[in-house]
């Protein structure tokens, strides 16, 4: 009983081009993590060579999950072919918990990736399934069997297919791109000589919200990603900035001081007149819209340190939600609702959590003048902006840490996509 | 066919530029060179820094600023107050930029630069210069006068330049 996936062009037809690629660098492990092998895929027929190893990809994400220990594929027993029976005694005996065999077929316009996931200790087959994918998205269709393998055993919903929208500054030089959850196939969205920051996600993956100077003044964008189009929503007096998109993908939070000082506005995704959300004679910026709608999160220094605060979308009365340390900024809620992440200075400008319940806070980065912290979909890690200009990936409850670097400038301002792929069950 | 020609030609200039633009992004890293932008022009700490050429004479144009603060030094009085007759007598225009350090996030940062410069601006009105005279900007953290990661380039980057 074999399920087909076809991977949309909802990935996006990025009209853009290829540029260089981040290094990429995971560090850290868990010793308690299910061990999993992922067999190299065979082959059947077709000359177009891969251009992605899907048994490497795969591995690499459950790696980075923190929540696999991906057995290298030399120390792993000689893979069964594709369609015979798999005796998963040799994978047992070495204590591997999980074996994942595959087959990559040719078609007319792509390739059909077949994949099975074995339990060890019962030899039973946990899951079998194809993804169809073009040519050029090969990468992507791996990451998406890295999330179906991911959601089986976890219970989870994988987030490896989904994208990074990051800025690249150099002196002279910005430039807005987006690259693969794991940093590959990077492209450039929009190149600069003035500021380009705070790229957002529209919640349907297929707008990009971003701050952009022009001729010495900021300007609010919302750039569709597959036609290239751009529309300036904002480009009042003062601040234009922060934008964060309604769960609905109809508004965008921002912060105007078009009235005298930075306050929150919601605003149409198309432009428009700004509804004013915040009133106070401080800094109002930074919202974030909680997934249901009805907060919108942000930092503000009404009481005399930039703390976070969260107010309805609807208005009202703004209420507190840091008390720790003397700048807690940059909030962002996780896609439970029930979390922010944060930048806390007082831990010496880290990452940190925030439970919204217990209001305990943890930190989550290292080093030092970290910044922009952003959930993935399934809020299992957290992608920010570290000191030294790299990008850091952190798989929130497990030890487990990627690193992405680039050779010339410093990479910021990451933002995780949403699901990219929809869920076809 | 001048006009074609000229189009062409502007069509091939923007495009070298674009690949100029790629090749640097690619190349320097930030930190190695000093030729960012207004770095080499003014000094550090306090008193004595950011001579510009222009109608400010020898006035300092760079006002510094505290951590997180935006309140104006004393030492700043006397070199606002200069700027306030300069502007007076010349009726000329200023655009006041206002930036920060690169601690903290970006966004607050662009916040805490639009109010370094707009306290400028208000010390300035307050002296009596015309508020159709000035006009300000904030570049946040986004433009740094030093790219290190210390003391005393923060101290360096916390500021509003008056820009005439």
């Amino acid at each position: 009983m074999q399920k087909v996936f076809i991977l949309f062009s909802a990935l996006m037809l990025l009209p853009l081009t290829a540029h260089a690629e981040l290094t990429i660098e995971i560090t850290g492990g868990n010793s308690e993590a299910t061990s999993i092998a992922v067999a190299p895929f065979s082959r059947d027929g077709g000359s177009t060579p891969l251009t992605a190893d899907f048994a490497e990809i795969i591995s690499a994400d459950l790696k980075r999950s923190g929540q696999f220990n991906p057995v290298a594929r030399t120390n792993q027993p000689p893979a069964p072919a594709w369609g015979e029976a798999v005796n998963t005694d040799a994978w047992r005996s070495r204590k591997i918990d999980n074996l994942v065999t595959g087959q990559i077929l040719q078609t007319g316009s792509g390739y059909k990736a077949r994949f099975s996931l074995y339990d060890t200790a019962s030899s039973q087959k946990l899951l079998s399934e194809t993804v169809t994918t073009k040519i050029k998205d090969q990468r992507f269709a791996a990451h998406h069997i890295a999330d179906l393998i991911y959601e089986k055993l976890t219970g989870k919903r994988g987030a490896f297919a989904t994208r990074i929208a990051y800025v690249v500054a150099n002196k002279r030089h910005r430039t807005l791109k987006i690259s693969d959850s794991d940093g590959h196939n990077a492209k450039t969205v929009l190149s600069s000589n003035e500021p380009i920051l705070s790229p957002a996600w529209s919640p349907d993956g297929k707008r990009l919200a971003y701050v952009a100077f022009d001729k010495g003044r900021p300007g609010i964008y919302v750039q569709t990603l597959a036609s290239g189009k751009r529309m300036r929503i904002s480009s009042t007096s003062g601040l234009n900035g922060a934008p964060a998109w309604s769960p609905d993908g109809r508004r965008l939070a921002v912060t105007l001081s078009k009235d005298g000082n930075p306050e929150i506005y919601i605003i149409g995704a198309n432009g428009g007149t700004p509804r004013r959300l915040t009133h106070s004679e401080s800094i109002d910026t930074e919202p974030s819209w909680s997934p249901d709608g009805r907060w919108i999160a942000f930092t503000s220094n009404r009481g005399g340190k930039p703390q976070i605060y969260k107010i309805a979308s609807s208005g009202g009365n703004a209420t507190r939600l840091t008390y720790e340390g003397s700048y807690n900024a940059d909030s962002s809620y996780a896609p439970d609702g029930k979390r922010l992440a944060l930048i806390s200075r007082s831990r010496g400008d880290q990452v940190a959590i925030l439970d919204l319940e217990t209001r305990g806070m943890q930190t989550i980065s290292s080093g030092s003048l970290n910044e922009s912290p952003s959930f993935a979909p399934n809020g299992s890690m957290v992608v920010y902006a570290a000191g030294g200009g790299v990008l850091s990936v952190v798989a929130v409850d497990y030890d487990v840490r990627q690193r992405l670097a680039r050779q010339g400038g410093e990479i910021r301002d990451p933002a995780w996509s949403p699901y990219l792929i929809g869920r076809r069950r | 066919m001048m006009v074609k020609n000229s189009f062409m030609t502007a069509l091939f200039v923007s495009a070298v530029l674009f690949i100029g633009g790629c090749t640097s992004s690619g190349g320097s890293k930030d930190g190695e060179d000093g030729s960012g932008d207004g770095s080499d022009t003014s000094g550090y700490g306090a008193g004595g820094s950011g001579y510009g050429s222009g109608a400010g004479g020898g006035n300092p144009r760079v006002i510094y600023f505290d951590f997180d603060d935006s309140s104006i030094r004393s030492e700043y009085d006397s070199v606002l107050a200069t700027h306030a007759q300069n502007l007076i007598k010349s009726g000329g225009q200023v655009t006041i930029q206002g930036h920060t350090d690169e601690r903290g996030s970006r966004e607050y940062n662009m916040a805490l630069g639009e109010a370094r410069a707009h306290v400028i601006s208000r010390y300035l009105i307050n002296q009596g210069v015309s508020s159709s005279q000035i006009s300000s900007v904030s570049y946040g953290e986004e433009q740094p006068e030093s790219y290190d990661h210390n003391e005393s380039a923060w101290a360096r980057n916390r500021r509003a330049v008056l820009d005439y």
